[in-house]
């Protein structure tokens, strides 16, 4: 995997989002699915869209990041732990922005897409599977560097995480 | 081409009111549903499957989400859990809040969900309801007490 950083994307009441960009990419792995699904014509998809922003901001100013407003993701073969945005709630949605939940107060927003309709796996949908796979990779890898704390710990209130933004946390 | 910051502030800034309200209202039933099984001594989604005679996979779905909840499922989840998931205002009802009583949850202690005007969009449900008021003024001193109550004396001041 591509070394990469943290960075802060939003800093609600509840929840401090961040994000991860890759050395060498352009965008950030949220920013880069913003302008992707931004650039969809669909009414159904742009809604879906709105509903998912919607979803992350009422989660961050008012509820806090529960497992419970979100989709199990969850690799287990592999020891991923990503979940998604929108929750079950929105079943409807094929839309996925996968993520991690770290605490009630930090979550790490990676990249999506719209998944394939039907009864098929994300490991099967050639839309989101690259995401998918991707996100559960991200997560062995921040709780690897979260517990080895050399490039990635928390504060001691355990609700901010402390890096050094210019100094990848997988070197 | 717009930087990552224009699009993450454009993603939050441009949200449709409806998209925000709908996401709100989800949450708040996810939410609700959740507190009334976790209050309720022995309720299990394998209990409450068997009261509604579902299968569990399909109470898993409905707590999951909303996407299939009609209100003849409501109803039934409101006899299955002795308590009622949604309260709807009465016709005279504008302007009217529902409090939590402290004895509640802790929620009453978020300035989000009692701040001042606030209180006449959040209709905060429970079964223990036990403020109701037409009243702007006692809505600004059921805010005021209960930021007192959680030791918040400026935001108490300005409700």
């Amino acid at each position: 995997m591509n070394t990469f950083v943290l960075r802060l994307v939003y800093l609600h009441s509840h929840v401090r989002w961040y994000t991860v960009h890759f050395a060498g990419h352009e965008r950030t792995e949220y920013a880069d699915f913003l302008a992707r699904m931004g650039a969809e014509t669909d009414p159904k998809h742009k809604r879906d869209l709105n509903d998912l922003k919607a979803a992350i901001q009422i989660i961050g100013n008012k509820y806090g990041a529960y497992p419970k407003y979100f989709r199990d993701e969850q690799d287990i073969v592999h020891r991923g732990e990503a979940m998604a945005v929108p929750s079950k709630f929105m079943m409807r949605s094929q839309l996925r922005l996968y993520c991690q939940i770290l605490s009630p107060r930090v979550v790490i927003l990676f990249n999506g897409d719209f998944k394939t309709k039907g009864p098929i796996a994300a490991q099967d949908c050639p839309r989101v599977e690259p995401h998918f796979t991707k996100a559960n990779a991200l997560t062995r890898v921040i709780n690897q560097a979260l517990e080895d704390g050399e490039h990635l710990h928390w504060d001691v209130t355990r609700t901010v995480l402390v890096f050094d933004p210019n100094k990848p946390i997988n070197p | 081409m717009k930087s990552d910051e224009d699009l993450y502030r454009e993603a939050m800034d441009n949200v449709p009111p409806d998209s925000l309200e709908f996401a709100d209202l989800s949450l708040a039933i996810i939410d609700r549903v959740h507190g009334i099984m976790e209050r309720t001594p022995g309720m299990t989604q394998k209990k409450l499957a068997a009261k509604l005679g579902k299968k569990e996979s399909e109470i898993s779905r409905w707590l999951g989400g909303m996407h299939n909840l009609t209100l003849r499922n409501l109803a039934r989840l409101n006899v299955a859990l002795g308590a009622k998931v949604i309260l709807v205002p009465p016709a005279d009802a504008h302007n009217t809040a529902f409090i939590y009583t402290p004895a509640c949850t802790a929620r009453t202690s978020d300035p989000y969900s009692v701040r001042g005007a606030d209180l006449h969009h959040h209709l905060v449900t429970s079964t223990e309801v036990i403020a109701r008021t037409n009243d702007p003024f006692t809505v600004k001193a059921i805010a005021a007490h209960q930021y007192l109550a959680s030791g918040q004396v400026e935001e108490a001041k300005a409700a």
